[in-house]
C-alpha cells in the first residue's frame, strides 16, 4: 500500500476533525473559525488535485485502497479508494467546498454552529465519494442529508421551514428505500460482506436472479433518483434551494445531487445490469420530462433562485438521459457533465447569494440594470448563464455533446427532445440576464458594491476559470473517466 | 449456590428495600438528597457485584431461577437505568420530601421485579415478577396525589394492567392444563410435539393470552391505548421507568419465552406478529405527528410505541441476528430516552407546572447549550440518523428482517423512519431555531452536566464503534 492511499481517508477525516475542533472553540473567535475552515478546504482541494494527478489511468480499477476492519461479524470495513469516476467527483466537491467556505464570509449570526455543520457536511460528502463499502457509503450519505435541515432553518430565507422539511423528508425517504435495496443485495450475494470491490467482482461472475435484479434495481433507482431530482420526485429541489443559505445551495445543487447519479452508476449499472436494462427505458422518458418540464417551469419563475433551481432539475435530465442510454460514451459524458454542471451550479448560486446579500431581494421584476453597479459579478453571471445554455467553450457544452452522442444510438427520440431543451434553456437564461443585468437601471441599485478585493473575487473567478479550462481542454478529465467507465458492465 | 444467590442483584435489592423501610422508621428526618445519593451509590455497587457473576450459567431454586449471560446482562442494564431514573427522581425531592422513602423503595421493588423477570425459568416466576413490577407502578403512577392527571394515569394503568395480568394468568392456566407443567423447559418439549399437529389447541390459546399480557407491557398494537395517557400523567421519573425498564423487561420476557418455552414459531404465528409489528409501527409513528405542539411526554409515548414496532420487527426474525438487533436497539433506545427525560425535568427547574408542554422547550439551545445539545443528540439517535447509535439499531433490525425475506415489513420499517423524521425534526427545530418564550438561562449542576456528557458520548461512541457492544450482546444469546 502506497503512502498516497492514506490521503483518501484524510479527505473525510480532516473536515470532520475540523468540525469537532470548531465545536470546542469559543463562539467569539469567529476570525479563527473562518480561517480554519478556509485552510481545511484549501488542503482538501490540494489533496484532491494530487489524487487526480496520481491516479494511474493505465490500470483503471480502484486505486489507493485502504481498508480498516470495522465490524467483521457483519462484513463491514471502512474501505476507501478511488477510480476515475470518483476522482472527478472528489475534485468537484473540493472545488465547491472551498468556494462555499469563501462565500460564507457574509454569514453573521451563530457563526460557530454554521461552520461546524458546514464542515460536517463537507466531510460526509467526501465520505460518500471515497467509500468502497456499501455500509459506509450509505452512512455518509445519510450524514450528509441531516445537517442540511438545521442549516436551512437557521440561516435560510423565504419559506425556509417548509423548504427544509420538504427537502430532508424527500431525500431521506429516497435514502431508506435505497437502504432496503442495498441490504437486499448484501443478502442476495451470500458473501456476508459490504465490500464493494468484492461484491462487484462476484456479481460480474455470478449475476443475480433476474426477478431479484428487477426489484432491487427499482428500489435503488427510485431511492437515489429522488436526490438526483428525477421527475416526479423533484419538487423538493427548487423550494429547498430557494430556502437554503448560499453555501448549502452551492453544495447541494453542485455536489449532493450528483450523489444520486453516482450511486445509480455504481450500484444499479455496475451491480445489477439486467435490472438496469429493465428500468432504463422508463428513466429515459422521465429524463426528457425532467429536461422539458424543468425548463418550462424555470421560464415562469420570478425568483432568481427558483429559476436556477428549476434549471438544475432540467439539467439533471441530461445526466439521467445519459445513464439511461447505458453506453460507455454516454456514461462518460454523464460523469463529465456532473463535474461541469456542479461547478456551474455552484457558481450560479454563489452569485445569486452575492446579489441577495446586497439587495435583499431576488425578485427578477425588482432587479434590473445591475451590470452598471456590479460589473464583475455581472460578467461572471453572464458566463454562468452561457455555460448553462451550453455555449461552446464551456465544459458544459462538451459534456452535453458527449451525452447526446452516446445516447443517440440507443434512445434517439428522447435525445431529440432533450436537445430541444437546450433551446428553451437558452431562452430563459438569456431573458434572465437581460432582466437582471441589463435594461433600465433601477435607481435603488446605484449604490451597490461590487466584489472588489482579491479574496472577494476569488471564488467566482476560480469557478469561471475552471469552466473555461475544462471547456477548452476536456481531454484530461475524460482520460480519467473513460477507462473506469469502460469497466462497468454496459452496452457495447 | 449460596455465594451465587448472595451476589445476585435480587438479594441486594431486597436488602435495599428493607433498609429503606427501616430508615423510614428510625431516621424519618434524613435529608432527601442524602437518601437519593445513597441509593444511587448502592445501585452502582450492585451493578459491579452483578458483573462479578459474569460467566456463571446455572439453574437455582428447583429450576425456577435461571442465571446466565442473558439474565446478567439485563440485570446490569436495569440497575444502570435505575441509577439514571433516580437522578431524574432526584429533581423531585422537594415535592416528595415527606414520602421520599416510599418513593425510592417502590422504585427498588419494581427494579427487583424486572431482575426476577429476566431470570424466570417457569411461568409462575414470570407472572409473579411481572406483577411485582406492575403493582409498584400502580402506586408510583399516582404519586402526585394533588395532580388530577396523575390520578387519572394511575387509574387507567391499574384497570388496564389488572386486565392484562388476568389475561396472562388465564393463559398460563391453559398452558398448565395442557402440559401439566409450568417449567419452561418441559413446556418446550410439549410445544414441539404439539406443533407437529396443525390444529389449534388450548395450548395455542394459552400462548396467545400470555403474549397479549406481555403486549400490554411493551405497548404493542392493539394493547397500546393506555400508554399516552399514563405517560403524560405519571410523574416524569415514573414515565421514564415505564418507557425504559418496563418496556425492556417486557421484551426480555418475550425473548425468554420464545427461546426457552416455545422453541420457535411457525408461519401463522410469524404472520400474526408481523401484522402486529407493522400496525404498531404505523400507529406510533403516525400518531406522534398530531402531538406536535402538545405535551412532550405524550409525544414521547407515541414515539415509544413506534420504537416498540421496530423491536417487534427484530423479535420476529427469531434468530441470533434478530435478537442481537433487538438488544442493541433496546440499549440505544434506553440511553436516548433517559437523556430526554433527564432533560425534561431539568428544563423546568422551578417545577412550577409539571405539564412539560412542547412550547417550554422553545429555543432550549440558547437557554442552556448543554441541554440543547443533549436533546439534539438524543432526538437524532431516536430518529435513526448516523453517526448516532440509533441509526445502527435500525440498520441491524432492517438487515435482520431482510435476511428473513420479509420484504414488505422491511419496507414499512424503512418508510416509517422517514415518517418519524418529520416529527423528530420538528422537535429539533423547536429546540434549535425557535425563539424562547422565557429567555432566562437554565443552570445545571456539575453532576448533571457530567451525566449528560457521558450519555451523549455513549450515543455517539456506540454509533461509530458498534463492535464492542455487539460482541457483548452476542455472548448473551
Amino acid at each position: 500500500m502506497s503512502l498516497g492511499a492514506y490521503l483518501i481517508p484524510l479527505l473525510t477525516l480532516l473536515p470532520l476533525s475540523g468540525a469537532v475542533l470548531v465545536l470546542l472553540l469559543p463562539a467569539q473567535w469567529t476570525k479563527l473559525i473562518r480561517a480554519l475552515a478556509c485552510t481545511i478546504t484549501w488542503i482538501t482541494l490540494m489533496i484532491s488535485a494530487v489524487i487526480c494527478l496520481h491516479y494511474d489511468t493505465a490500470t483503471p480499477g480502484f486505486q489507493l485502497i485502504t481498508k480498516i476492519v470495522w465490524l467483521p461479524s457483519l462484513g463491514i470495513a471502512y474501505q476507501t479508494g478511488v477510480d476515475g469516476i470518483s476522482c472527478v467527483l472528489i475534485l468537484l466537491h473540493a472545488i465547491c467546498s472551498l468556494t462555499a467556505v469563501l462565500v460564507s464570509g457574509s454569514v453573521e449570526n451563530r457563526v460557530k454552529e454554521y461552520y461546524v455543520l458546514l464542515l460536517f457536511l463537507i466531510a460526509s460528502i467526501f465520505g460518500v465519494f471515497t467509500a468502497l463499502d456499501l455500509f459506509f457509503l450509505y452512512v455518509f450519505y445519510e450524514m450528509a442529508v441531516v445537517p442540511l435541515y438545521p442549516m436551512i432553518i437557521v440561516w435560510g430565507s423565504k419559506n425556509k421551514e417548509y423548504g427544509a422539511m420538504k427537502l430532508t423528508l424527500y431525500v431521506t425517504l429516497g435514502a431508506v428505500l435505497a437502504l432496503v435495496g442495498l441490504l437486499s443485495i448484501y443478502h442476495a450475494t451470500g458473501l456476508k460482506t459490504f465490500d464493494l470491490i468484492e461484491i462487484q467482482s462476484f456479481l460480474a461472475a455470478h449475476p443475480l436472479d433476474q426477478t431479484f435484479q428487477t426489484w432491487a434495481a427499482l428500489l435503488l433507482t427510485v431511492g437515489f433518483g429522488v436526490v438526483a431530482s428525477l421527475w416526479p420526485l423533484h419538487s423538493w429541489s427548487p423550494i429547498g434551494y430557494a430556502a437554503a443559505p448560499t453555501a448549502v445551495s452551492m453544495l447541494h445543487a453542485g455536489v449532493l445531487k450528483k450523489i444520486g447519479i453516482y450511486a445509480i452508476i455504481r450500484l444499479v449499472l455496475g451491480l445489477l445490469p439486467f435490472g438496469a436494462s429493465v428500468w432504463m427505458p422508463y428513466v429515459a422518458i422521465l429524463a426528457v420530462i425532467n429536461v422539458l418540464y424543468g425548463a418550462w417551469a424555470a421560464m415562469a419563475q420570478n425568483d432568481l433562485k427558483f429559476v436556477i433551481g428549476f434549471a438544475s432539475v432540467s439539467h439533471m435530465g441530461y445526466a439521467l438521459l445519459g445513464i439511461s442510454a447505458m453506453t460507455p460514451l454516454a456514461v462518460s459524458g454523464v460523469v463529465f457533465f456532473m463535474f461541469a454542471h456542479g461547478v456551474m451550479a455552484a457558481l450560479s448560486f454563489a452569485l445569486i447569494g452575492f446579489i441577495y446579500h446586497q439587495t435583499h431581494t431576488r425578485d427578477i421584476s425588482d432587479l434590473g440594470g445591475l451590470m452598471k453597479p456590479l460589473p464583475f459579478v455581472g460578467a461572471c453571471f453572464v458566463m454562468a448563464a452561457l455555460a448553462s445554455s451550453g455555449l461552446p467553450g464551456f465544459a458544459n457544452f462538451v459534456s452535453e455533446i458527449i451525452i447526446f452522442f452516446g445516447s443517440w444510438q440507443v434512445r434517439p427520440w428522447p435525445t431529440l427532445f432533450a436537445i430541444f431543451g437546450i433551446v428553451v434553456t437558452a431562452t430563459y437564461m438569456l431573458r434572465l440576464v437581460k432582466n437582471v443585468f441589463f435594461g433600465p437601471v433601477n435607481r435603488k441599485w446605484n449604490n451597490l458594491k461590487d466584489a472588489a478585493s482579491f479574496l472577494e473575487r476569488l471564488p467566482y473567478g476560480l469557478l469561471v476559470l475552471i469552466l473555461l479550462i475544462f471547456g477548452c481542454w476536456p481531454a484530461w478529465l475524460l482520460n480519467l473517466i473513460r477507462p473506469s467507465v469502460a469497466l462497468l458492465p454496459l452496452l457495447r | 449456590m449460596l455465594s451465587l444467590i448472595s451476589r445476585s442483584a435480587e438479594t441486594g435489592l431486597i436488602i435495599v428495600v428493607v433498609a429503606l423501610f427501616a430508615a423510614r422508621l428510625t431516621l424519618p428526618r434524613l435529608k432527601s438528597g442524602v437518601v437519593s445519593k445513597l441509593v444511587i451509590t448502592v445501585f452502582a455497587l450492585l451493578f459491579l457485584l452483578n458483573m462479578t457473576l459474569w460467566g456463571s450459567k446455572t439453574l437455582l431454586l428447583q429450576d425456577a431461577f435461571r442465571l446466565d449471560h442473558f439474565a446478567l446482562f439485563f440485570k446490569g442494564f436495569f440497575l444502570l437505568a435505575g441509577i439514571f431514573i433516580f437522578m431524574i427522581a432526584g429533581h423531585f425531592q422537594d415535592t416528595l420530601a415527606k414520602r421520599i422513602y416510599e418513593f425510592y423503595s417502590l422504585f427498588t421493588l419494581a427494579t427487583l421485579g424486572a431482575c426476577f423477570l429476566v431470570s424466570a425459568n417457569n411461568f409462575l416466576v414470570l407472572f409473579l415478577s411481572i406483577e411485582l413490577i406492575t403493582f409498584s407502578l400502580y402506586v408510583l403512577t399516582t404519586y402526585w396525589r394533588t395532580q388530577i392527571t396523575s390520578i387519572e394515569a394511575g387509574t387507567k394503568y391499574l384497570v388496564v394492567g389488572a386486565f392484562s395480568s388476568a389475561m396472562m394468568l388465564f393463559g398460563i392456566s391453559f398452558i398448565y392444563g395442557t402440559t401439566q407443567t409450568i417449567n419452561f423447559h418441559d413446556c418446550r418439549s410439549a410445544f414441539t410435539v404439539l406443533s407437529a399437529q396443525p390444529s389449534f389447541t388450548l395450548l395455542h390459546l394459552g400462548l396467545i393470552l400470555v403474549l397479549a399480557g406481555i403486549g400490554f407491557k411493551i405497548s404493542a398494537f392493539p394493547f397500546q391505548l393506555w400508554a399516552p395517557d399514563v405517560y403524560q400523567g405519571a410523574p416524569t421519573p415514573v414515565t421514564a421507568f415505564l418507557a425504559v425498564v418496563s418496556k425492556s423487561a417486557g421484551f426480555a420476557a418475550l425473548m425468554r419465552l420464545v427461546l426457552l418455552a416455545t422453541g420457535g414459531w411457525n408461519a401463522v404465528w410469524i404472520l400474526m406478529l408481523a401484522l402486529i409489528a407493522a400496525a404498531t409501527l404505523l400507529y406510533g409513528n403516525l400518531g406522534a405527528i398530531p402531538q406536535l405542539g402538545g405535551n412532550m411526554k405524550r409525544f414521547l409515548a407515541f414515539s415509544g410505541i413506534g420504537h416498540a414496532g421496530y423491536l417487534l420487527m427484530a423479535m420476529i426474525c427469531q434468530n441470533a441476528q434478530g435478537y442481537q438487533a433487538l438488544i442493541y436497539y433496546l440499549v440505544v433506545y434506553a440511553i436516548a430516552t433517559l437523556t430526554i427525560f433527564l432533560g425534561i425535568v431539568l428544563t423546568d427547574p422551578s417545577q412550577s407546572d409539571m405539564k412539560h408542554n412542547m412550547s417550554d422547550f422553545q429555543g432550549l439551545l440558547a437557554r442552556s447549550p448543554m441541554l440543547g445539545f443533549s436533546f439534539f443528540v438524543a432526538i437524532l439517535s431516536l430518529a435513526g440518523v448516523p453517526p448516532m447509535a440509533g441509526f445502527f439499531g435500525k440498520f441491524l433490525v432492517i438487515q435482520a428482517v431482510i435476511e428473513k425475506g420479509m420484504w414488505l415489513l422491511a419496507l414499512i420499517g424503512a418508510v416509517t423512519i422517514a415518517i418519524s423524521l418529520y416529527y423528530y425534526l420538528n422537535v429539533i427545530k423547536l429546540i434549535y431555531a425557535d425563539q424562547p418564550n422565557d429567555t432566562s438561562s437554565i443552570k445545571i449542576g456539575f453532576g448533571y452536566q457530567l451525566t449528560f456528557i457521558c450519555l451523549n458520548l455513549s450515543l455517539i461512541f456506540l454509533g461509530v464503534f458498534q463492535a464492542p457492544l455487539l460482541h457483548l450482546i452476542a455472548k448473551t444469546i
